[in-house]
């Protein structure tokens, strides 16, 4: 692992999603695998096989008609940085073949699929099952393999896969920056889902960054982020009004009391090992 | 001949080297020895690489240095698109900017000519520097953004006035130039390897950091 | 001297010290490593220049427009125009995933003719040439002219005037399309309102502060729905239906009204508008005809209290929307269940201008208005009595020849046994599509059009926007497969029509579209769109004040029609859910699409209905069970998924799904909602306004 800063500033890229906008649409999953040529199945009703690295997941308050809702969470790799955000993510501390670690120039959990052989500890170790493994060799019927971008290599059977922030983009983006020799913009480095998605519920950018949207959206009130009790620290924070869906959230029993506090939605006293 | 026996015959004969009537023998046996390890050696060394690597000729000849003068630098053929990207080598379409028609007496520019602008066929040039697909390299960030020399990674191609056969690894399908001509990984220039350990060397040097997987990979 | 044992040994150990000190296991250990990553079966996606190019999507009547990327002469990513006044960058599932129908296994390769018995799957590849010339024989030879019907995707625009003039060659009246929400619209428009030929209604969303949906599925595709889905996440709504869809989730307020009842509701609301005296007087007394008697015609049939017994909603929260859309500053009402894709009948198209009329918001900023005409130099005359029409097309013997230029019938139009029966005996079916549609299949003669990726043709939009807007599809890449432009075609088969030379006389399509879209062109080659002014701001109308007369209408039909079958043999009532995850119209999802599509929706390729657990109890259903659905049109078999924001007595089943053809990644996927849907027609209109349909569901 790797632990050494690469630029002075270090950035830390994070995304922000309202889920009160979000309509569960499904644009970012189509997206996102159209951008990071993400294999098809004839059957992708197996949940198990199917492989989106941006999953919407809906979940209802558990109340009767007609006052039920629904809230839909699009959950793209949360790329947790650790409980100390030093880079001990789940999946990064447990990989025996170095091929997944942790970027501490942008915070992204990065990956190199070769370089997998498929033992899967990582996806075990992934409290947010937002690792897919490759049963199979993807097969692209007909000519859709002339739909696949240069940009993100097709995976192989045996290697597990992930979001990674659309990472080419910001790849590219970079490219134009020193071609025009300046610094990268806020947007043009955003993830395909970002981009997609219809009714403006995601937010990406630099979590360092005082001029990035996010950077004030993530002190929101109404901020929290997927099992903040593991301590994972991840850089993917959800918005909601709505008490029940903060309190999914975190799995909270309903005999818990959540603290509220921004950013930070953890339980009084006691914690969460 | 039973096998304890010999087995103990060969114990009492190394406990007992200085033994004047065993001299003979072992002389043969060290020959032996040099025998296996001589033909190892020119396997490992001379044949293997041999066996290893495919030679093949590119479609046709190309001279850098001829190329080189007439277009006064490398960036001409070699360019940047205006997004940043780096448009690698010549598509068909530049080429004929200028070899609409022969224009020298070259046996290649015929051929390029006849057969290639002629039939609206890109060249299928072998690229010697090619990477796997699983590697994102930016000519960008290092041209432009850290000031490297062409030749700092593919040393004196522009200098070449032929181009040399090309060399695949039959095992991994990568051209020899990624590993380097000699088969024991040695470097004597920065260009001689393009391994990512190479990469990783020079980027711990120079950054301070081997950088994170996607520092290179896609 | 001996060689014994040792000798060999000393060789070995030579030959494995020389190994050692040769490169050959360190650089074999490496390559072999790097052979077990680089299988030569995985794709390596070739690179070159990046390209974005315009477009505009066909997939559904949004009218989006598309920026395409392009990886040299590859297309591999469709993304959303960024500066489009439509989708402003943001593009749904399925216009992202065209890509996936491009170069997909539903491609249909070429123009080819029937083999063996229909729908079968046998074909015999055809040129061009011969194709076109086979298709003008076959209309020359027909009996009678009446007996052609054509069915086209747009109302108007470019490729459907060439479809009604080649009709009129022959002399039939049958130009066609699927009917929509905008049917009735149109209808209900003319009667309050007027309406010149040509003119549409739209929602200036935008510009409201309140949406009051009935059964609209603002949030999963009705109208243009990018645009309606950022409204969802922006607007108050109040959503009226029995299902808990986004729509209702995201609503401010959810009224879970009786199944197709929605009109009835929002007369109701009218009505408690007038009663607690609600309404916009000034507007209502300066600017409308008919109010006394429309007024006195409410308070008779349809207070709050009266109307409980039909929609089941309590008139205290009749009252609590009333005085919620009365107090907004510019509310806005709209109707069309679920994507608009279905009519409504003109008595419910009328109540809902009637309401949005008692609060002034008509043509004004975020209220319903009147859209201006297409100023198309080729223009299409309308056509009368469209209902009927196509419901001839659903009864046996009165169709010779259908021609199917992107709606898809087989599908669209199959509500029942019965109706896709009578579509399998029409005499020849001629299919324009570019996928291997259920249409297609069926067909004897396909002549595939390009995608919308693949061409350059007009794409007039019809979807509820405030102002009259027409996009341009352009040819991001030459075609993939031997297809054709059905312009061309139709030119070129136009003037082999016996009279047809002089009427089909432009050289090519290109020439003929430039052509036809008359002052709009410019805007339209250079923009990839045209957009009209907003037709209430505009000009004499405006300084006259007359732009906003609206006439009171008491409707002659039914508001809300009745389904067909008895209580007790079907004793729940089916309705269809909507998601802009599956698309429900004539093209089917991509792969991409079908990924998205939840597992409490579709399993293993069975469809899942959802149902109250208490209604689940009530038939002897658990969640996960299998069972048969069964409607007076058709059953299938399904699973059951429990969801407590079901209305009681009510089953949901996803709509567009059980697509029979395309490939296998599509098609062969759960059960298709109109199939089992049937017909309700509107007596004022003779359009199938089906809101769903009584049902019945049997465990096993």
């Amino acid at each position: 692992m790797n632990t050494e800063s690469n630029e002075t500033r270090a950035k830390k890229f994070g995304m922000v999603i309202d889920l009160d906008k979000c309509t569960g649409c499904g644009s970012c999953m189509v997206a996102c695998s159209a951008e990071n040529n993400i294999p098809v199945r004839k059957d992708e009703s197996d949940k198990l096989l199917s492989i989106t690295w941006i999953r919407v997941y809906r979940i209802t308050n558990g109340k009767d008609f007609p006052d039920t809702e629904i809230c839909y969470f699009p959950r793209p790799c949360q790329h947790c940085g650790g409980k100390h955000d030093d880079g001990h993510s789940p999946c990064v501390s447990v990989c025996p073949a170095t091929a997944t670690d942790y970027d501490h120039s942008t915070g992204i959990v990065s990956q190199i699929y070769t370089r997998c052989f498929g033992c899967r500890y990582c996806m075990a170790a992934c409290p947010y099952h937002a690792r897919y493994f490759n049963w199979w060799d993807p097969v692209w019927p007909a000519k859709l393999e002339e739909s696949l971008s240069p940009d993100v290599s097709p995976r192989m059977r045996g290697v597990v896969e992930k979001c990674s922030f659309c990472f080419h983009r910001y790849q590219l983006a970079r490219d134009k920056a020193y071609q025009e020799e300046r610094d990268v913009e806020e947007m043009e480095y955003q993830t395909a889902c970002t981009q997609a998605c219809p009714s403006g519920a995601i937010t990406f950018g630099d979590l360092n960054n005082p001029d990035h949207a996010v950077y004030t959206l993530k002190k929101d009130k109404r901020a929290f982020r997927l099992l903040e009790r593991l301590h994972t620290n991840p850089k993917v924070y959800y918005l909601s009004e709505r008490e029940w869906v903060r309190r999914a959230g975190d799995n909270y029993l309903s005999n818990e009391e959540p603290t509220g506090a921004p950013g930070a939605y953890e339980l009084k006293g006691k914690g969460g090992h | 001949m039973s096998l304890p026996g010999e087995k103990q015959t060969g114990r009492e004969q190394t406990g007992s080297s200085g033994d004047p009537t065993n001299k003979g023998e072992s002389g043969l046996v060290a020959l032996f020895f040099i025998v296996g390890l001589a033909a190892s050696l020119a396997i490992g060394w001379i044949v293997f690489p041999k066996l290893l690597y495919s030679k093949s000729e590119q479609p046709f000849d190309f001279s850098h240095v001829t190329h080189a003068d007439a277009v006064g630098d490398c960036e001409s053929c070699h360019f940047f698109r205006e997004d940043g990207t780096y448009a690698g080598v010549p598509t068909l379409a530049q080429c004929t900017e200028c070899h609409e028609e022969v224009q020298g007496e070259s046996e290649a520019e015929e051929t390029f000519v006849n057969e290639y602008v002629a039939e609206e066929k890109e060249v299928p040039w072998k690229i010697y520097s090619r990477q796997p697909d699983c590697v994102f390299f930016s000519h960008a960030a290092h041209v432009t953004g850290a000031g490297m020399d062409c030749a700092e990674c593919h040393g004196d191609i522009g200098e070449s006035e032929s181009l040399k056969p090309y060399e695949e690894n039959r095992l991994t399908g990568y051209s020899r130039d990624i590993w380097g001509k000699n088969i024991a990984g040695m470097k004597k220039n920065s260009w001689d390897r393009m391994k990512m350990e190479d990469c990783g060397a020079c980027h711990k040097e120079t950054m301070g950091s081997k950088g994170a997987c996607f520092q290179c990979h896609k | 001297m001996k060689i014994n044992r040792r000798h060999f040994l000393a060789l070995g150990m030579g030959a494995t010290a020389g190994t050692l000190l040769s490169p050959l296991p360190w650089k074999l250990t490496d390559d072999a490593s790097i052979w077990t990553q680089n299988w030569a079966w995985t794709p390596v996606p070739e690179t070159g220049e990046y390209l974005y190019t315009g477009g505009a999507c066909t997939l559904c009547p949004g009218g989006c427009n598309l920026a395409v990327r392009k990886v040299g002469e590859r297309v591999v990513k469709i993304e959303g125009q960024a500066d489009s006044p439509v989708n402003t960058g943001d593009l749904c599932g399925v216009g992202l995933s065209a890509a996936q129908l491009l170069y997909g296994p539903s491609r249909i390769e070429g123009p080819m003719a029937r083999e063996g018995k229909r729908g079968e799957g046998k074909w015999k590849r055809l040129t061009w040439e011969e194709a076109e010339a086979q298709l003008a024989k076959k209309l020359n030879s027909l009996s009678d002219g009446k007996g052609v019907a054509a069915l086209s995707a747009f109302r108007s625009g470019s490729v459907s005037a060439l479809i009604q003039r080649l009709l009129d060659t022959l002399g039939s009246d049958r130009f066609l399309t699927l009917p929509s929400l905008h049917d009735s619209l149109e209808q209900a428009m003319a009667l309050t309102m007027g309406r010149a030929p040509g003119e549409g209604v739209g929602f200036d969303t935008e510009n409201t502060d309140l949406i009051l949906s009935l059964g609209s599925s603002v949030a999963e595709g009705w109208g243009s729905p990018v645009r309606m889905v950022k409204a969802a996440g922006a607007k108050k709504m109040i959503q009226v239906e029995p299902y808990l869809s986004t729509t209702a989730s995201m609503a401010d307020m959810w009224v879970p009204a009786k199944p197709g009842t929605e009109g009835v509701f929002a007369l109701s609301v009218a009505a408690a508008m007038v009663q607690e005296k609600l309404y916009d007087h000034i507007f209502v007394s300066t600017a409308t005809e008919g109010f006394p008697a429309f007024s006195a015609w409410l308070l008779e049939n349809y207070t709050p209290k009266k109307a409980e017994a039909v929609t089941g909603v309590p008139p205290a929260m009749v009252k609590k929307v009333a005085v919620a859309f009365a107090g907004a500053r510019r509310p806005v009402a709209l109707c069309g269940r679920g994507k608009g894709e279905t009519p409504v009948s003109l008595a419910e198209a009328l109540a809902v201008f009637a309401l949005n009329a008692l609060k002034g918001s008509v043509q004004r900023d975020g209220g319903l208005v009147k859209v201006g005409a297409l100023p198309y130099a080729v223009a299409v005359a309308e056509s009368e009595a469209m209902g009927e029409k196509l419901a001839t097309l659903t009864e046996k013997g009165k169709t010779e020849l259908l021609l199917d230029w992107g709606t898809n019938p087989f599908y669209t139009l199959a509500t029942s046994k019965k109706a896709a029966e009578a579509l399998a005996s029409i005499g020849t079916i001629v299919s324009f599509s570019p996928y291997m549609d259920e249409t297609a299949a069926m067909a004897d003669l396909i002549l595939p059009d390009h995608t919308h990726l693949e061409k350059m043709q007009d794409v007039p939009v019809r979807a509820g926007l405030e102002r009259s807007t027409v996009t341009l599809t352009q040819a991001a890449i030459a075609p993939v497969m031997d297809t054709k432009h059905t312009g061309e075609v139709l030119i070129s088969v136009g003037a082999q029509l016996d009279g047809g030379r002089d009427a089909f006389s432009w050289d090519d399509y290109e020439s003929y579209l430039e052509e036809s879209c008359g002052e709009m062109w410019e805007s339209l080659s250079e923009n990839g769109l045209w957009q009209g002014d907003i037709a209430w701001k505009k000009g004499l109308e405006r300084i006259l004040g007359t732009s906003q007369r609206f006439t009171f209408v008491i409707p002659e039909g039914p508001v809300a029609l009745p389904a067909e079958g008895s209580a007790s043999s079907h004793p729940l009532t089916l309705v269809p859910s909507w998601s802009l995850r599956i698309s429900s119209g004539a093209v089917a999802d991509a792969p991409f699409t079908m990924k998205t599509i939840e597992d409490r929706v579709l399993t293993e390729g069975v469809s899942h209905v959802e149902l109250h657990p208490s209604t689940a109890r009530k038939a002897g259903l658990a969640q996960g069970d299998t069972a048969t659905l069964a409607t007076p049109f058709g059953s299938a078999k399904v699973r059951v998924t429990l969801f407590e924001g079901v209305m009681p007595g009510v089953v949901a089943l996803a709509a567009g799904l059980g697509h029979t053809a395309f490939d296998g990644f599509i098609g062969g996927k759960g059960t298709s909602y109109t199939a089992l849907s049937g017909t309700m027609v509107d007596s004022a209109t003779g359009f199938n306004c089906t809101w769903g349909a009584r049902a019945s569901l049997a465990k096993g």
